[in-house]
């Protein structure tokens, strides 16, 4: 590389770093360093280009070289979130609300596709609360509910955090249900690296994982492609999955407010329920799940049938 | 989500001339108007600094762009090399993908030996956990402009490693 070729790549790093920055103010010089050359806007966007490629792989690198190639899939504490947490909260500054990013919620029975860059897309459940930042790295919060993400390979990489489980993706098509403590994830295309600083586990198309927060433990199962993301399309699809979780996903997708008699809850389902049908007549879905249902107050309860 | 809206409408010769500066040329305005139909679908959210905002997301949109058109043109390129080429079997594209993202995570860890402990330490904060570098100063007890300049040099680093792996 020429002297001033490598001369141009340090001033565009100065920028780069400096521009990386939330409370940058200059932009104004920042304008007139870029047009001074073509070469100028050049130099900074290939710097920027080239990190924000390389993003995935960092993602994935261990923090801590001592924990390198643990047999078994054992999570530590997410160390780093809680220090950046730790930090703030000791110098008293309060988080700047661009790093909180914008926050979407979702009603109960209501649909939402949020497009992130260049073709990905967020389609949102009923019932769903996300945070999204998208500087300095793509970043989703999921505090409760469901959403199928669909990812191109070729744009940054989506962090997704739910719990303290943190899910690392590039390209893929993946589905994340939160409820109260618990995150379950499922793949349909792709891959997903979940807690890619500690457990590093890799979770495959047609894999999935429930996992409690806080759990030490993190194992996957597999699961059928095709009912990810079946919500999208006003269709539950189930093998073998207890009542309850059954109920938490028609809360979701209809808006209709069912409860499950507790002996009730751990019973297994298997098929198909159309959220368009249990909407308009919560009752009809007694017999679909070999149960009564009920009105009791604003409630419609899922009990013996 | 207004505030933001009006706050671009405010500056839009200011933001024009930026992303010009970038050398969007004739797609500036198209630009301007796509982060406007992302602000109209966006939940209002207060944000302290609303034009430093705009200018960050704008930046944003530039580098993504430069990388789809990067891509299409390999893809193009690509194409055209194995127009030729009959072939029976056809590695799935995803499969492609994991391959060389194995490949390219021992490549990025070697390269990454190439800056001090302290100096990966800033960058992945930075680019992994999102931290401002005011945060990463504090927690590690040295000043800004010692982050800064630490995060310098591994963005010069990474595109040394870009510029190799893309020559392979």
């Amino acid at each position: 590389m020429t002297k001033r070729a490598e001369h141009l790549l340090d001033e565009a790093a100065v920028w780069l770093v400096r521009t990386g920055d939330p409370s940058f103010d200059d932009w104004d010089d920042f304008t007139c360093w870029l047009e001074v050359d073509p070469a100028h806007a050049e130099a900074y966007q290939s710097l920027a280009e080239s990190a924000a490629s390389l993003d995935p792989a960092l993602a994935q690198l261990d923090r801590d070289p001592v924990e390198a190639n643990a047999p078994t899939v054992r999570r530590t504490r997410p160390w780093a979130l809680a220090a950046s947490v730790a930090a703030f909260a000791a110098l008293g500054i309060t988080v700047l609300p661009e790093l909180r990013g914008t926050t979407y919620e979702t009603r109960p029975g209501e649909m939402r596709t949020i497009t992130l860059a260049a073709g990905d897309t967020l389609v949102l459940n009923g019932g769903t609360r996300i945070t999204v930042r998208n500087l300095p790295g793509r970043r989703v919060a999921l505090d409760r509910g469901q959403m199928l993400l669909r990812l191109d390979g070729d744009n940054r990489p989506v962090t997704v955090l739910s719990g303290d489980l943190r899910l690392v993706d590039v390209g893929t098509v993946f589905e994340v249900a939160r409820d109260e403590k618990t995150t379950r994830v499922t793949v349909a295309e792709g891959a997903v690296m979940v807690d890619p600083k500690s457990a590093r586990l890799r979770l495959d198309a047609g894999q999935r994982l429930d996992a409690r927060d806080g759990d030490a433990l993190l194992r996957a199962v597999p699961a059928p492609t095709e009912g990810v993301g079946s919500w999208t399309d006003g269709q539950l699809t189930y093998v073998a999955e207890p009542i309850e979780r059954v109920a938490a996903d028609l809360v979701r997708s209809t808006g209709v407010d069912f409860s499950v008699d507790p002996a009730m809850r751990r019973l297994p389902f298997s098929g198909t329920l159309s959220v368009a049908a249990v909407r308009r007549d919560p009752v009809s879905l007694g017999p679909l799940l070999g149960a009564t249902v009920k009105r009791s107050d604003k409630q419609w309860v899922i009990g013996k049938g | 989500m207004s505030g933001l809206l009006d706050v671009m409408e405010a500056n839009r010769p200011q933001l024009v001339r930026y992303l010009r500066a970038q050398g969007m040329g004739e797609d500036a305005e198209d630009i301007l108007q796509d982060l406007r139909l992302k602000l109209l679908d966006a939940a209002p959210g207060p944000v302290g600094n609303p034009l430093g905002y705009l200018y960050r997301a704008l930046t944003n949109m530039v580098i993504d762009k430069r990388r789809a058109d990067i891509q299409r043109r390999k893809r193009d390129e690509q194409w055209a090399d194995n127009a030729d080429l009959a072939s029976d079997v056809t590695s799935a594209p995803g499969q492609e993908r994991q391959l060389d993202s194995e490949r390219t995570l021992g490549r990025v860890e070697e390269a990454l030996g190439g800056l001090t402990p302290r100096a990966r330490d800033i960058l992945l904060r930075h680019r992994v956990d999102g931290q401002t570098q005011r945060a990463i100063a504090a927690d590690l007890g040295i000043s800004q402009s010692t982050v800064e300049s630490d995060l310098r040099g591994a963005y010069v680093l990474l595109h040394d490693l870009r510029k190799r792996l893309d020559e392979e």
